[in-house]
């Protein structure tokens, strides 16, 4: 199934659900797929929460795991720590019962000991970014379907050639809602000229029917 | 909304109150030379918009039963056009925004271009 949805008053698509969700679309974005009357919650499509519920159960994994891998990382750091500590310790104790058995010792020697840098024996573990997420492109704005125009000019202008205008706004947007903007621009264009059309002739009748009326009576 | 936008759409929606207005003031001296329709005088058939000069009058005079009789679309017209109009005013608010795609998504507008040439057809057989 492919979804259209709305973001920041643009439309975009075609998406899978899994896209839907990783472009981090929310129960309330307004959503859209062919067959359907008209733009709906993301909630009510129960294909795209199942996948928005999958991807919240996998980030909470995800969280959990962060959790579990920051606490080996803390232990692994402890354990470290606490080798480290130990062989300092040996260290020292070695150097004292060297220092007891020679009596002395060049000073240089134990400095020399105690700047030794235990390097420490993990390595934090890179975490892995969350999968990136792909960024829903807004595509260009729907063409002006000349909607109120369309009407106006059927009923007040007094054309029937208004009706096709009506039509051609009707085509425009679904055009576009379908993804098909080459088309959309098209239908947008017929759909003014009908009204222009329409308004010129509403124009000229005005003074026509009057010439007209003028010479029959 | 851009503040230039917004002075110029409500521009726009006070000169279309200016027009009604003075259509209501002037329509009622001037009915005799009201427009008539092209496609009436050339077929003899009425057009969806046959009678929408006098449904108008009606509405703003109140009249809505007379309106109705004139041109039974014209008092649905305005409500959808008013609402059209107050989206187009305030397209920054989320309710308003949805309500814009609603009545303007591609099955509103089928709904609406079936339902005018439906009546165009039913109003010329029954004569209404």
């Amino acid at each position: 199934m492919k979804y259209w949805i709305i973001v920041e008053d643009r439309h975009a698509g075609p998406f899978s659900a899994q896209q839907l969700v990783d472009t981090g679309l929310t129960p309330d974005t307004l959503v859209w797929y062919e067959g359907l009357p008209d733009w709906t919650r993301a909630a009510n499509i129960p294909e795209i929460m199942q996948c928005l519920e999958q991807r919240s159960i996998a980030e909470a994994q995800a969280r959990q795991e962060l959790v579990e891998q920051a606490r080996r990382d803390e232990e692994r750091r402890l354990q470290a720590e606490e080798a480290e500590r130990r062989a300092a310790m040996l260290q020292q104790q070695e150097e004292e019962a060297r220092r007891q058995t020679l009596a002395v010792e060049p000073m240089a020697e134990e400095n020399r000991h105690e700047e030794t840098v235990v390097q420490p024996a993990y390595q934090p573990v890179q975490q892995a970014a969350p999968s990136a997420s792909v960024a829903a492109q807004p595509t260009e704005p729907c063409p002006p379907a000349y909607i109120a125009w369309s009407i106006i000019s059927t009923l007040l202008c007094c054309t029937i050639v208004g009706i096709p205008a009506i039509i051609f706004a009707s085509m425009t947007k679904s055009a576009y809602y379908k993804g098909d903007l080459a088309k959309s621009k098209r239908y947008s264009e017929l759909a003014q000229w009908f009204i222009i059309a329409s308004i010129v002739l509403g124009a000229v009748s005005w003074p026509f029917q009057i010439a007209v009326m003028g010479m029959f009576q | 909304m851009p503040p230039k936008q917004r002075i110029v759409r409500a521009a726009v929606a006070i000169v279309a109150a200016a027009a009604l207005m003075s259509f209501y003031l002037l329509a009622v001296r001037l009915t005799g030379i009201m427009p008539r329709c092209l496609f009436k005088w050339a077929t003899g058939w009425d057009c969806p918009g046959c009678g929408s000069q006098r449904a108008l009058l009606a509405l703003l005079h109140g009249d809505i039963i007379r309106a109705i009789e004139s041109n039974l679309l014209i008092p649905f017209a305005v409500v959808y056009l008013a609402l059209l109009g107050t989206g187009w005013l305030y397209p920054d608010r989320p309710s308003m925004h949805r309500l814009h795609s609603h009545i303007t998504s591609p099955f509103a507008l089928t709904f609406i271009a079936v339902t005018i040439i439906v009546w165009t057809i039913i109003r010329n057989l029954i004569g209404i």
